[in-house]
């Protein structure tokens, strides 16, 4: 959910960064959490608008593209 | 011997070795001086010369014995190096994989086998598939041979520069964002996406395995044609694999567009493009509405926010794949893919799982503007090729913006939905440099966009220009 004193996107500084790589087991060091921040600052601003987005009531049936698809039954094979 | 033979079309060599009036060897022969005299593009990592010319000797003997393996005997197609060929090393451009040597053919290289192509070399490319400018730390840069100081896309750019200087008949991409269709724009040559699940990706190094695809690349739409009717079909070695029946895509293409109803996407088709790349893309409508095609508008309302879907999940997937050797090895990655593999990983999952389900969205309606129109159009991307090493670009003047998100505006909507597209060559720049238009269609209509495509090469001469490396080079 998209808290009310934010622009949607979180603070995302290369503090933020060194945390969330820590969680993930990602070593950085303090010039590449840096980097990640200036490049994650320009995506996850539109990653969060996309994710209210899809939040619309709307649109609550949509399954995500990565379920399974099962191929049809051969004829004759369901008992 | 003089290495004219190059210029003929892949179909073109295979209808003249067919009947024995081109020798597989003095092409192979003829393809092997091209390649070493467009060296300097760096378009190939590894180039199988000896076997090569082996092998043409063989398919000489072959036809003279009045044996004909398939349709592609003794043609010389060159393959992205992250397609495996058996005993032959595939390093993705990377150098992680340096050393990486499959011990089994790719699902697509046994297809080729089998219909007699000869397999001549490994292509540079974007390292690991990840990036759109085949700019390339390990391998060289690519360039782009309609003027060596520009990129020719990517990833799979240099297959693009490979088919564009005739240093094969016809070349191998993988297209996940856009790699096979960008540098097909970018260098003036024609290149198929496949609907997902239509061509077996085993055998191939994985970017983003949900939207991944292998695709064909070549002068023509008859040469993309021939070699997809070879690539198409059922694999149960890829999961991802569909069990559709395929068709000789060759069989329609001179049936023309009469009838063909061609959709202008509302506020996207046209919409922010450089005005060389809008008017050439334009002057190609008014050719096939000339030939009996009509325009259509069509909507589709949520296409605002494929970029974003697009890089979450190019991102997020690729991280995965490289988790393993992004913490022991990080040193050997190149900046750029690097950078993007770490910004992978701390996407998170709500955020990755909202793209997927926006997928879902926009194939909905995708689909429900494929009811009202055949094929859908746009430019391949929305600018010319740029200067090498340039990470930002200029669609309008004085507003730079991010290459890898600009270039991604017209090439995701087909790599999220999994449908098919084209890119054909449909005009110049005021600087020489290629466009591309793409053409967009229903799940599994390969065949009407390869017509739609032939159409327009009827009626135009874009794939047929030279550039100029090339006749430098002859």
């Amino acid at each position: 959910m998209t808290r009310p004193d934010d622009d949607g996107a979180g603070p995302v500084t290369a503090g933020t960064v060194a945390a969330a790589a820590t969680l993930a087991g990602l070593p950085l060091d303090e010039g590449r959490a840096a980097a990640v921040a200036a490049l994650l600052s320009a995506w996850v601003p539109d990653a969060n608008a996309l994710s209210a987005r899809m939040q619309a009531e709307s649109l609550r049936p949509l399954m995500p593209a990565t379920v399974f698809g099962q191929p049809p039954a051969a004829e004759g094979s369901e008992t | 011997m003089t290495d004219d033979v190059v210029e003929n079309t892949l179909t073109g060599s295979a209808e003249l070795i067919a009947g024995g009036a081109l020798s597989p060897v003095e092409l192979m022969d003829a393809t092997l001086r091209r390649i070493e005299a467009i060296s300097g593009t760096h378009a190939y990592i590894s180039v199988s010369a000896e076997q090569a010319m082996d092998v043409a000797r063989a398919s000489e003997t072959m036809i003279a014995a009045g044996h004909r393996l398939g349709p592609l005997h003794g043609v010389p197609i060159a393959l992205k190096d992250n397609i495996d060929v058996r005993g032959e090393i595939t390093t993705a451009g990377s150098k992680i994989l340096a050393d990486h040597r499959p011990d089994a053919d790719a699902a697509v290289v046994r297809r080729l086998r089998g219909a007699g192509a000869i397999i001549v070399g490994k292509t540079n490319m974007h390292e690991f598939a990840w990036g759109g400018t085949s700019a390339n730390p390990h391998h060289g840069n690519v360039c782009n041979p309609w003027d060596t100081s520009r990129m020719p896309g990517g990833s799979s750019g240099g297959s693009g520069v490979a088919v564009a200087t005739r240093a094969c008949a016809g070349a191998l991409g993988t297209d996940t964002g856009g790699s096979v269709r960008l540098p097909a724009a970018l260098n003036g040559v024609t290149g198929l996406r496949p609907t997902i699940g239509r061509v077996s990706n085993a055998g191939v190094v994985p970017l983003a395995w949900s939207m991944d695809t292998v695709g064909p690349m070549a002068r023509t739409a008859a040469d993309v044609a021939a070699l997809f009717t070879v690539l198409a079909g059922f694999d149960p070695d890829d999961a991802g694999s569909v069990d559709r029946g395929t068709v000789e895509y060759s069989r329609d293409l001179d049936r023309g567009v009469d009838g063909l109803r061609i959709g202008v996407i509302e506020d996207y088709s046209l919409h922010h493009v450089q005005p060389a790349v809008e008017k050439s893309v334009r002057d190609a409508l008014e050719v096939l509405v000339g030939a009996g095609a009509r325009t259509v508008d069509v909507t589709i309302p949520d296409i605002e926010g494929n970029i974003s879907a697009q890089l979450t999940i190019e991102a997020a997937e690729p991280s995965t794949y490289h988790q393993r050797w992004l913490r022991e090895r990080p040193q050997d990655y190149g900046d750029d893919v690097r950078l993007l593999l770490e910004a992978g990983e701390l996407l998170l999952a709500t955020q990755y799982l909202q793209a997927q389900r926006y997928r879902a969205l926009l194939r909905e309606q995708a689909t429900a503007a494929l009811a009202h129109a055949d094929v859908l159009v746009c430019p391949t991307l929305p600018f010319a090729a740029t200067p090498l090493g340039e990470t930002r670009v200029e669609i309008t003047p004085g507003a730079p913006e991010d290459m890898l998100s600009a270039i991604m505006q017209f090439t995701g909507l087909p790599s999220l939905t999994g449908l098919p597209a084209i890119s054909v060559p449909c005009g110049f720049d005021a600087d020489g440099l290629p466009v591309g238009m793409q053409l967009i269609g229903r799940p599994f209509d390969e065949a009407t966009l390869l017509r739609a495509a032939a159409a327009l090469q009827a009626h135009t001469g874009f794939h047929r220009a030279v550039p100029p490396l090339v006749t430098a080079a002859s």
